[in-house]
């Protein structure tokens, strides 16, 4: 659920949009040479890649559902810095085009659902790492708790957004509990849902997957938008022209 | 997404005194009608109901779709449920409404929270009834916002489409082979058909990469339209008016009604 308008005063909103256009502004140069190139297919189908996956609604009972906020996901994926750039094209689109998440408000969704938990994700991951020698599956666990941690952190920053600018209508103390226990279940399921995508992602295309690539990559350039990287494509999964019909 | 924004030219769009208006014009009156809307203080309920009011003359100036609009409507259920917590969870003073004894203030903010969400569903139903993306990206040029992020918005709302087509094939196909209709199972199918779109969609991109660089281009994506859709709609100084209207009024309301 997105931040709608109203409930978070407008001084803090500002703040937050300050922060988030200063963020994306340096997202943008470090995810630098894919979006000055003009290159911008790989962070665009990543958007709407993050896009899609919310919408991906899951039942988990009770009659609720659980979506997938996705920016651990990509942060491991394609790296924090290109991460927050198409979470920004994401909360812009929910706000203007789709309704959802207040105008004012944009700014404190890009720092909740793009920012904190990218940051989180790939840094505890970068820690992580070198524990994990290269073996797949421990990797896709790890970025799956990872990714929980980094939704985790998206909580506790909601929570301090509230306490410094929230209404005084209700106490601090119970709406931190009620988004406490809620993402207690959300980041599990951030956390199962992140590792079986990123598991999936590994067995098929490790090459794909930026946080267990080379160390010493240039920010933004992706080994994997360059044609001829990664290792031989079988022949079912070679990617399909533009709008034609592609097999499942 | 609604359908309305589908990739490239909606002909079934109708043409309403809004799609006279320049893209740049809605847009920009939009962000300043839905701030004005967001400022006022849920204090004043009057207020609120007259932006509302304003909100429902504009969309039904813009010819919206009304379906379409109730289906948005479901962005509104977890603020309705924010609503009720913030109605019960409140502090004093407390009202009786019926029989039961709710948070006055938590009442008010619950609920003001609620109406703004529904006048900003309202207000982009207006938008997108009257203006095809192309034409909002082509706008958002005249307002400064940056290239790259204009392309970005543009390429993918294009990939959107798509992508959405491509996991409903991905996921049928895993939920297909998967044996068991156990809820655990079928999440797992989920989340690893989730994975296999990225994989497809990363590949989109080199092919989209490749397909740019074999028609010369420097290995962009196509550009951002331009040219006669650039040019579409009136921006003159009365344009800019009566794009500029609705959030004039909503002002004008939350300061007389305050």
């Amino acid at each position: 659920m997105h931040i709608p308008d109203g409930w978070i005063d407008l001084p803090t909103s500002a703040g937050a949009a300050a922060v988030a256009a200063g963020s994306v502004g340096v997202a943008a140069r470090r995810a630098g040479a894919a979006l000055r190139e003009k290159a911008t297919s790989l962070p665009a189908v990543v958007a709407a890649y993050l896009l899609v996956a919310q919408l991906l609604v899951l039942p988990v009972g009770l009659g609720t559902s659980a979506h997938l906020i996705g920016a651990g996901l990509a942060a491991l994926l394609v790296g924090p810095a290109m991460t927050v750039v198409c979470v920004a094209v994401v909360v812009v689109v929910q706000a203007l085009l789709l309704a959802d998440g207040g105008v004012t408000a944009i700014g404190l969704n890009l720092v909740n659902d793009g920012i904190i938990p990218a940051l989180v994700t790939a840094g505890l991951f970068a820690l992580a790492r070198p524990a994990l020698r290269g073996r797949r599956r421990a990797q896709a666990v790890v970025g799956g708790v990872c990714a929980g941690a980094g939704s985790l952190a998206a909580a506790a920053a909601v929570t301090a957004e509230f306490a410094v600018g929230g209404t005084d209508a209700v106490s601090t103390a119970t709406v931190a509990a009620s988004i406490g226990g809620a993402h207690v279940v959300v980041a599990a399921l951030e956390a199962t849902l992140t590792a079986l995508a990123l598991g999936t992602v590994l067995r098929l295309r490790p090459d794909l997957v930026r946080a267990v690539g080379p160390r010493r990559a240039r920010p933004g350039t992706p080994a994997t938008v360059s044609p001829g990287a990664g290792p031989p494509v079988p022949a079912d999964h070679r990617p399909a022209r533009d709008g034609e019909a592609s097999r499942p | 997404m609604s359908a309305s924004h589908a990739a490239g030219p909606a002909p079934d769009r109708l043409r309403g005194p809004l799609t006279a208006l320049a893209a740049e014009v809605k847009v920009v009156g939009l962000v300043a009608f839905l701030v004005a809307v967001a400022v006022t203080p849920p204090t004043a309920p009057w207020a609120l109901a007259a932006q509302g009011a304003v909100a429902a003359a504009v969309a039904v100036a813009a010819l919206v779709d009304w379906r379409a609009v109730t289906g948005r409507l479901a962005l509104d259920l977890p603020l309705a449920v924010l609503a009720v917590a913030y109605a019960l969870a409140g502090r004093a003073p407390h009202v009786e409404v019926a029989g039961l004894s709710l948070s006055e203030p938590g009442l008010r903010v619950g609920l003001g929270i609620l109406v703004k969400a529904t006048i900003g569903i309202v207000s982009v139903s207006a938008l997108a009834a009257s203006t095809s993306l192309p034409d909002t990206v082509a706008g958002l040029a005249r307002v400064g916002v940056p290239a790259w992020f204009r392309q970005l918005l543009a390429l993918s709302a294009r990939q959107l489409q798509v992508l959405r087509a491509d996991l409903a094939r991905i996921r049928r196909a895993v939920e297909v082979r998967t044996a068991s209709q156990r809820r655990t199972v079928v999440l797992a199918a989920g989340a690893r058909s989730l994975g296999a779109l990225f994989i497809r969609s990363t590949e989109r991109a080199e092919s989209l990469r490749l397909a740019a660089a074999l028609r010369g281009g420097d290995g962009g994506p196509a550009a951002v339209p331009s040219g006669e859709v650039a040019g579409r709609g009136s921006r003159g100084a009365a344009a800019w008016a009566a794009g500029l209207l609705p959030a004039a009024v909503a002002v004008a309301v939350s300061v007389v009604l305050r």
